[in-house]
């Protein structure tokens, strides 16, 4: 080992052995000096020197050599050596005369047009560069008799360094190729044509959305915000230097020596409200929110991940619908929390205040987000909060849960949990009641069959078993009976199947008893949604895949002869209660909630899953009998229509909400 | 006549040997407003005492501080108490651990002067805030008559801090808020904050005063920071009147 390359790392300020130890933990383990280690073995495994030196990005842009296995921290301090080594040499050339003009530059041998080309760029340079500040950041510069500016000029701007704290050289360079096509110095470009083009020179500047809103809150242009901003911490620098200001840190430094560390932060001191990316982001993100709100307090909001073909969002709609029967719909907020998809508006209430709140979270901080969510909500000064299955919502909760229950009543719906790739059960029911049942007002679970099993797995106590209820989705739109098939005998049966062609909904299992049923033909409507396990089904040919439907009524249903459900794992689904409310013969799985709707002696329940054998022989005894199958599907229509009607469902969120009220 | 035109409180609950720099800056500071003919009275508030602490603040080097002791085990309740106990025109606060420029009285003093010959209703804040030794960082504070004072920021965090010189009838009326950590709720500078605003006091900043903050560990801020508090649902920060915070700014009555 060469005891010069260990002095050479130790001493350089890009190499940080604080910072070395704590992000590779198997230095302490080994017990080595960080510096011997990164010298031995971390550059081999491409570990960084220090938190903020991209070494691979700095070779390239010096284009210093580290061929035959150099270790290439060492090749990058032996090139800065002599850059600046040639630099001081030079220093004559560099330091600028009193009137602003170079006249004292020695010839620049060979260099001609290029030197005064330099000249001129140095001069422009001056004009904007920090050296308070370059100084500072980089200790090598301080530690070196190089002139700072110039060596910015002919080295810093391409290492990916920064001429002053406003300006991001490495994110301007990203966001312009051109600039690194063209190996110009970026900050020049900047200040020759970039900013006359309304380029970017930091993330957090005029032409960045939220900078923009910002800007527009205060009743000013991003440009006019972006130099307001400067000036603001270029008056702060110069007290700071100069001034009254720099007087008292310098008598509050003889105080306390550790007041002094602090010199690099107060070159770029934070002028509020433009303090960093995430909060411009919220506050850009808040005020259009509110101004979606229409700046008028709500006083019920239901929170939802999207609106698409799901049952979440049937229910969502239902209940927002029965919300709407108790409240001025005005009063009510719908917010999608996830994404911007709201694909069937009609499915929810005139009247009602829709928020995409997904829209002005798109690449926020999932922190940022849950926190932005919380504010929205208390800026409502709302009375009740329904999650559906927001996700956003629940991990809130985590942190924010206690503190949002003080402000409103919590209600979320629990669906039935997932299983995934493993077989192992997740999702909310799984993952959250037992986390958040104490913040939480109520509880909704669509099946009795789910809160049976959390009160028996979590051993509710009586006094809170009442917070968890169970509400019958309500069949919003009732289906009248659809005609009975009149069916010659030579013609097939039909058989159809409708849901997400994902997973849980063993399409597997539908398609190995179409193909034991040769002499029906399938058809089946639905997309994948959430995995991709149906592209490596073939599918049999006596099924039809039909795409997407609408609305179910607008199925040919006089056509079908009887309906297959195969889930895995349910609560009660939509397409179950709307076969039944249609009074078409049932043959499905029982999975969770299933059995509300698969009841026995009204319809053909398979309790083993997996028993293609079993469906086969259902589906047999419906298309030999069909007055039979047609008579038990009209009484299972009757029960399920009387226990789930909209009034009925109503009546429940109002007792819910009337009962908490009583418990006050 | 008030016998003090300011009480300056340093509060204190664990603090020792950092206190050293604190009430050396918080003397001159004095020093500096008694020369501007300011009449200072001095209180230290312990709040549940170590031993150690109890020991460093009744050394006879600070003799000249009157000690009161509470067992609250929240510094803003401590504020409160010493706001009953002080008797100045105007009182400001300094956390032991931290450190004030040497104008800051003064200065704040001068605006709460002419703000009361003017029939305004003002708190003061130092200009900047200098955080140091944990984590490093300086920021100005605003004005809010200031073209950059949004009330939205503060939704998200705090344009100023702990650190106010308020005249003592202010913090009278609008107490601060305890403590509840256990409900997720902190900040009760902030809370106070905007609740003076919402009560029509304006907050202005003193030019060229600074804050100097020590953030250590176990500072109010980290452990706020580190539970994820929150400040509490205050009625200005409604959807319907944020916008207006801080525009109606009432004349004293």
């Amino acid at each position: 080992m060469n005891e010069n390359e260990l002095d050479l790392i130790r001493n350089s300020e890009l190499f940080d052995a604080e910072w070395y130890c704590g992000q590779y933990p198997d230095v302490r383990l080994l017990n080595m000096d960080p510096a011997e280690h990164f010298l031995r073995f971390g550059w081999l495994l491409d570990r960084k020197p220090s938190r903020d030196f991209d070494l691979k990005q700095v070779l390239d842009s010096t284009g210093t050599d580290v061929s035959g296995r150099r270790n290439p921290l060492i090749a990058f301090l032996k090139h800065q050596n002599a850059v600046h080594a040639s630099d001081t040499s030079q220093k004559q050339l560099t330091k600028p005369a009193p009137a602003g003009e170079i006249t004292d530059v020695a010839p620049n041998p060979g260099r001609g047009k290029q030197a005064d080309s330099e000249q001129s760029d140095y001069q422009l340079l001056l004009t904007r560069f920090d050296e308070a500040y370059y100084v500072r950041r980089y200790q090598d510069i301080a530690r070196s008799k190089v002139d700072p500016a110039l060596h910015f000029l002919r080295h810093g701007g391409f290492e990916g360094r920064n001429p002053r704290a406003d300006f991001d050289t490495r994110f301007y360079v990203s966001q312009n190729p051109d600039v690194k096509a063209e190996k110009i110095n970026p900050f020049l470009h900047y200040l020759k044509v970039g900013r006359a083009e309304g380029r970017q020179p930091a993330p957090l500047s005029a032409g960045n959305q939220h900078f923009d809103h910002v800007a527009e809150m205060l009743n000013m242009s991003p440009r006019q915000l972006e130099s307001l901003v400067a000036e603001r911490k270029e008056d702060i620098k110069g007290r700071l230097l100069a001034g009254e200001l720099g007087e008292m840190v310098a008598k509050a430094e003889k105080l306390d020596p550790l007041v002094k560390h602090v010199w690099l932060a107060a070159l770029d001191p934070g002028i509020s409200p433009i303090r960093s990316q995430g909060w411009t982001h919220q506050i850009a993100a808040m005020h259009r929110l509110q101004e979606s709100a229409g700046w008028r307090r709500a006083k019920v909001a239901v929170l939802i991940p999207w609106v698409h073909v799901s049952g979440a969002a049937r229910v969502a709609a239902y209940l927002t619908t029965a919300l709407a029967s108790l409240f001025d719909p005005d009063d009510i907020i719908v917010i999608r929390t996830e994404t911007s998809e709201f694909q069937f508006p009609e499915w929810f209430p005139e009247g009602c205040r829709q928020i995409d709140f997904a829209a002005e979270t798109q690449g926020m901080e999932v922190s940022n987000k849950q926190r932005l969510l919380v504010e929205f909500l208390r800026s409502l000064k709302l009375q009740h909060v329904f999650n559906v299955n927001s996700l956003t919502f629940w991990e809130a909760l985590e942190d924010f849960g206690i503190a949002l229950s003080k402000s409103m009543k919590l209600h979320a719906y629990l669906f039935c949990n997932e299983k995934n790739l493993y077989g192992d059960w997740v999702g909310y029911p799984v993952r959250n009641y037992h986390k958040y049942a104490d913040i939480l007002q109520t509880v909704i679970c669509d099946s009795q069959f789910l809160a049976d099993e959390l009160a028996a797995r979590f051993l509710v106590p009586p006094q809170q078993a009442a917070s968890l209820r169970v509400l019958d989705t309500p069949i919003n739109t009732v289906i009248a009976p659809a005609t009975p098939v009149m069916r010659r005998p030579d013609q097939r049966p039909r058989v159809y199947w409708a849901g997400r062609l994902d997973r849980q909904k063993r399409v597997d299992i539908a398609f190995a008893i179409a193909e034991q049923m040769p002499d029906v033909d399938f058809h089946f409507w639905g997309k994948p949604t959430l995995d991709r396990g149906f592209e490596k089904l073939s599918v049999p040919e006596n099924v039809t895949l039909e795409g997407l439907y609408k609305d179910f009524e607008d199925l040919p249903l006089a056509k079908c002869d009887a309906w297959l459900y195969t889930a895995e794992w349910d609560g009660v689904p939509n397409i179950l209660l709307d076969v039944s409310s249609a009074a078409i013969p049932l043959v499905g799985s029982i999975a969770g909630g299933t059995g509300e709707v698969l009841v026995q002696d009204m319809s053909e329940p398979v309790t083993q899953i997996e028993d293609i054998d079993a469906y086969v022989r259902a589906l047999r005894r419906v298309f030999s009998d069909p007055a039979g199958a047609r008579s038990r599907a009209l009484k299972l229509r009757d029960i399920i229509l009387s226990k789930r009607s909209s009034s009925a469902y109503s009546a429940s969120i109002q007792s819910l909400l009337t009962c908490e009220d009583e418990n006050e | 006549m008030n016998e003090f035109d300011l009480t300056v409180v340093i509060t204190a609950h664990n603090e020792t040997l950092v206190a050293g720099p604190c009430v050396l800056s918080v003397e001159a500071a004095i020093s500096a407003a008694d020369a501007k003919g300011f009449r200072v009275q001095r209180l230290l508030g312990l709040d549940n005492p170590t031993r150690e602490a109890e020991q460093y603040f009744r050394q006879d080097r600070l003799k000249a501080w009157e000690i009161a002791e509470f067992s609250f085990g929240d510094p803003f309740q401590v504020r409160n108490a010493m706001v009953e106990r002080g008797s100045g025109k105007w009182i400001a606060f300094v956390d032991a651990d931290d450190m004030v420029s040497e104008n800051w009285f003064s200065n704040a003093a001068l605006r709460l002067a002419r703000a009361e010959e003017e029939g305004e209703k003002i708190i003061v804040h130092p200009e900047l805030n200098w955080i140091f030794e944990a984590h490093q960082m300086v920021f100005a504070k605003t004005d809010m008559n200031d073209e950059l004072f949004l009330p939205h920021y503060l939704y998200f965090a705090n344009y100023y801090d702990m650190m106010a010189m308020a005249p003592r009838e202010a913090a009278l009326r609008i107490p601060y808020g305890h403590r509840d950590l256990k409900h997720g709720f902190g900040y009760q500078d902030w809370q106070w904050n905007i609740e003076t605003m919402g009560a029509g006091w304006r907050h202005v900043v003193a030019r060229d005063t600074i804050i100097f903050k020590r953030r250590r560990k176990n500072s109010v801020s980290e452990v706020n920071r580190d539970r994820h508090c929150i400040v509490r649902d205050l009625e200005p920060m409604a959807i319907d009147k944020v916008r207006n915070l801080g525009s109606g700014v009432l004349p004293v009555s």
